[in-house]
């Protein structure tokens, strides 16, 4: 890995793990008011029985929606670093050790309005196609298969809808990379990505299928322990919380390294 | 009646544990299918006994009424046609000069009945739009020992509470057979009663007397969205014929079989019971167990073994722990018939003898139950409803009250404080969710109150199950569950085959738990309230050396008065309990430690389930958060991973 990688990889971790627990504090306060002055503080809500843990979502759920418009207004704050911070890691990825943060990090920042703008695309495109298929898939589910056997339409749907936004996200990313490596433009790169992905599409997605796999299981073993050490060790499961968030990191640079060598490889035939 | 729908808690979701469940499931039911077979093996003289035990309890005392019908099921019209005959005996102090008769299904005439009004529907059952309307069409109900048919001079005006005014008086203990003759058409199911496709759920089809309270007054009532049902005890021998193909379930148990020309007769005989009810679907399939000396049978829709299985499985161990805790089931024969999906409106409903089910297994990976709860909160109504037979339409919160109280107690006695969902870390019990729907409609007015009185579905479910539940859990948790437990073995055993009144149990638990939990009781069924909270606390110097004096001033919104318990914190690290058991919206209390007071926690062990709010419950310094911080922090992380670029 080059300097110049660690540091964009540095940045990019700073900035999810400052969401865990920034973007954690307004609903953080809300249900510490639940609680109260409680001497032994937030450990009640994991008492057996989940007496606390339904006061706290019960009442807490009068005061949600300021607190979701306030949780909301910081992921979107966090999207929009998080989306400087992808295109400094696509910079230094192709930077070389050598090169100057100045160089490469101002690579980044003179596309950061175009970055953004992706990102909040990609977000919105997302999110829809998460709310569309599973809206769809529990109709068409209700249709013909009204057992209570089969599995949970809208989960089926969501499921569905991943794979669609993780699709996405793949040849937004190529997008990206062109966009940070070529400067086609927002339109330009996305035909670009296009191209490349019909041209490369084993190697970009066999990359992109071993980021998703790590990111899966990276995560599932970091909510395993974090959930299974928060009643008794919640230290642990704070730094576990902020360990995670450099999962996705480390795969993403991985990512960009094979998409970089793909990139640079020369160009097969069609 | 029905359970309400599984409250959002029920269903959150993500996986753990799943196969611990499944493994020990798998373990569980082999054991009992062992125990079962050696007891079959080893006992069948004694459960011989047993059964005829259970015959001299149920007919020991005639009921005053016998119903013998026929029901011929016309599938293809959705109709049942009905004959037979009504014996009634004047139970009462005095001379009768008419009849009640209740005929449910009047209400399903009309689609835009008041019944059926979608508003009312919401937070409960009975949502859907009425595509086939239902009604019953009596013929005839001619009176042998007056010689004159009643039903012309019928009154009709409330369609589904007919008064019928008899020629003379009929005096205390004389008894009236009338011969009776009738179409009960089913409506599309929408409420409980109806067809759906093939299925048929045969409930509320007959026409059916009115109870005459001792007093000689009859407690009759218009069917209304709210409404169940109240009836005397007496027996029912009805033949049912439906087609061959058709797998029929049914209060009592079966006596004679026969087919011919391509229909089927079954005759079932019910003693001392207070409704028939009856399901009939060529879809089911059968699967049935012995539970000491009683047969559970359950019928199911092709495909939903598993969830059969499950609901026998439930129900074997609900029977072992309700005949415990409430006196044995005294019936030889449970069914539980399981609805197919298109007509889960007929799922989740108490009859004598029969229970219809629903729900579904999904969530169990995350410890939530929601088909066990359904099964144990219908098979609960056998004894508050069947057994113990009170007004369902003037006091519906002391039968579901009751019914809820009985399934959250087995629930967590079952599977502890993670009954109703284990992941994640976090762990829900039954109780917990009820206080949370209890606290929900505080202020909503009585629990005791008629079923029409209620205004929509929420507050019938708060008011009616959750809340008088959550006051008797609460009252077993102050005043000692052995109490509790004796108090309602009490009112379960003084009560068999009765009909007692909200009075009758807040007098058993005048006499078992005391007075003091007497009177919470009876001011929580007029709507009492309760929000203590802790006010402040201060301490200073005491007079000996290394001794301290504290006060901390507690106070209490609402009427309902049970002792408080205060946890003290001292700065020293040692904790000490205090009592507030007094009367009265405020007290200061006095303690005594080796330092200062460094918190004050009021009911420390979480008793006082209805107590409205918990944040004020606490004086002390405020605490970090970390595993708030924790928990939302990994939320944040997933849903930026997975919306975020
Ligand atoms: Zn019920």
């Amino acid at each position: 890995m080059t300097r110049a990688t660690l540091v964009a990889s540095v940045f990019a971790w700073a900035v999810r793990a400052g969401f865990a627990i920034l973007g954690a504090r307004p609903l953080v306060g809300l249900a510490a008011a639940v609680i109260g002055e409680h001497p032994r503080g937030d450990a009640v809500v994991w008492d057996e029985g989940g007496a606390w843990l339904l006061e706290v979502a019960d009442e807490g759920r009068a005061a949600l929606r300021p607190v979701m418009v306030e949780t909301a207004g910081g992921a979107f704050v966090g999207l929009l670093a998080w989306s400087i911070a992808i295109g400094a890691m696509l910079s230094a990825a192709r930077a070389g050790a050598s090169s100057d943060v100045r160089t490469w990090g101002g690579l980044a920042l003179r596309r950061a309005s175009s970055l953004a703008l992706i990102g909040a695309l990609e977000l919105a495109a997302k999110a829809a196609m998460f709310l569309f298929s599973g809206a769809l898939v529990g109709f068409a589910w209700r249709l013909v298969e009204p057992t209570s056997r089969g599995p949970n339409a809208f989960v089926v749907g969501a499921g569905l809808g991943a794979c669609a936004a993780w699709l996405l996200g793949v040849v937004i990313e190529l997008a990206r990379a062109e966009l940070v490596w070529v400067d086609a433009g927002i339109w330009g790169s996305l035909v670009e990505a296009r191209a490349w992905l019909r041209a490369r599409s084993f190697e970009v997605l066999r990359a992109a299928g071993v980021r998703a796999l790590t990111v899966a299981l990276g995560l599932g073993l970091v909510s395993h322990v974090v959930t299974g050490s928060l009643p008794t060790h919640p230290y642990v499961a704070l730094v576990a919380v902020l360990f995670g968030a450099a999962v996705p990191v480390v795969a993403r640079a991985r990512f960009h390294a094979a998409l970089a060598a793909c990139f640079e490889a020369p160009p097969v035939n069609p | 009646m029905a359970r309400p729908r599984t409250p959002p808690t029920h269903r959150a979701r993500l996986a753990h544990r799943a196969l611990g469940h499944a493994l020990r499931l798998a373990v569980a039911g082999l054991l009992v299918l062992l125990a079962g077979v050696l007891a079959g093996l080893a006992e069948g003289g004694s459960s011989r006994t047993a059964a005829r035990g259970h015959e001299r309890e149920v007919t020991a005392r005639r009921g005053p009424v016998r119903y013998t019908l026929e029901a011929r099921l016309d599938d293809a019209r959705h109709e049942v046609h009905g004959r037979g005959t009504i014996e009634w005996r004047n139970d009462g102090a005095i001379p009768q000069r008419e009849l009640w008769l209740h005929a449910y299904l009047e209400a399903f005439r009309d689609s835009r009945a008041p019944l059926l009004e979608p508003d009312m529907a919401r937070g409960f059952r009975g949502g859907a739009a009425l595509t086939h309307l239902g009604g019953l069409t009596v013929k005839r109900l001619f009176a042998r020992e007056l010689d004159v048919d009643l039903w012309p001079r019928a009154d009709r005006s409330e369609p589904t509470d007919v008064r019928v005014p008899l020629p003379r008086p009929v005096a205390p203990g004389e008894t009236l057979t009338m011969e009776v003759e009738f179409i009960a058409a089913l409506p599309s199911l929408v409420l409980r009663t109806g067809f759906a496709g093939e299925f048929h759920m045969v409930a509320q089809w007959f026409p059916k007397l009115a109870k005459v309270e001792p007093d000689g007054r009859w407690a009759h009532f218009p069917f209304r969205r709210f409404s169940e049902f109240y009836a005397n005890f007496g027996d029912y021998d009805v033949t049912v014929e439906v087609p061959a193909p058709m797998v029929v379930g049914a209060t009592g148990a079966p006596v004679e079989s026969s087919e011919q020309d391509g229909r089927r007769r079954v005759r079932y005989l019910a003693e001392r019971v207070h409704d028939f009810a009856f399901a009939a679907w060529s879809g089911f399939e059968e699967i049935r167990q012995m539970a000491g000396d009683v047969e559970v049978v359950a019928l199911f829709p092709r495909g939903e073994l598993e969830e059969a299985e499950l609901e026998l499985a439930t129900a074997e161990r609900g029977l072992r722990h309700y005949s415990e805790r409430y006196g044995a089931y005294p019936y030889r024969r449970l069914t539980l018939v399981r609805p197919p999906p298109e007509a889960s409106a007929a799922g989740g409903m108490e009859y004598p003898t029969l229970v219809t089910t629903g729900g579904s297994t999904r969530g169990r990976a995350v410890g939530v139950r929601a088909l066990e709860a359904l099964v144990l909160h219908e098979l609960a109504h056998q004894w508050f409803q069947g057994i113990v037979a009170s007004d369902e339409n003037r006091s519906p919160a002391l039968d579901e009250g009751l019914a809820t109280y009985a399934e959250i107690e087995a629930m967590d006695a079952m599977w502890g404080g993670a009954s109703v969902f284990d992941a994640l870390g976090l762990r829900v019990s039954s109780e917990a969710v009820s206080r949370i729907v209890a606290k929900g409609v505080a202020g909503g007015g009585p629990l005791d109150r008629p079923a029409e009185t209620h205004s929509d579905g929420r507050s019938y479910v708060g008011l009616v199950y959750a809340r008088p539940a959550t006051l008797l859990r609460m009252l077993a948790k102050i005043y000692g569950e052995d109490a509790m437990r004796r108090a309602l073995r009490r009112y379960a055993s003084e009560q068999r085959f009765a009909h007692p009144t909200p009075s009758d149990l807040v007098e058993v638990v005048r006499r078992e738990v005391g007075e003091q939990a007497a009177i919470a009781l009876r001011r929580g069924f007029e709507g009492a309230r309760l929000d203590a909270r802790v006010v402040r606390f201060a301490s200073r110097k005491g007079s000996s050396r290394a001794s301290w004096e504290g006060t901390v001033a507690v106070a209490r919104e609402g009427s309902l008065e049970v002792p408080v318990e205060l946890e003290i914190w001292a700065e020293s690290g040692a904790r000490s309990r205090l009592v507030w058991d007094a009367p009265g919206s405020d007290a200061s209390l006095e303690w005594r430690g080796d330092s200062p007071i460094a918190a004050v926690v009021l009911d420390p062990e979480g008793k006082l389930l209805l107590d409205e709010q918990r944040r004020n419950d606490s004086r002390g310094a405020p605490r970090p958060t970390p595993r708030l911080y924790g928990f939302f922090g990994l939320a944040l992380s997933v849903v930026a991973e997975v919306l975020w670029p």
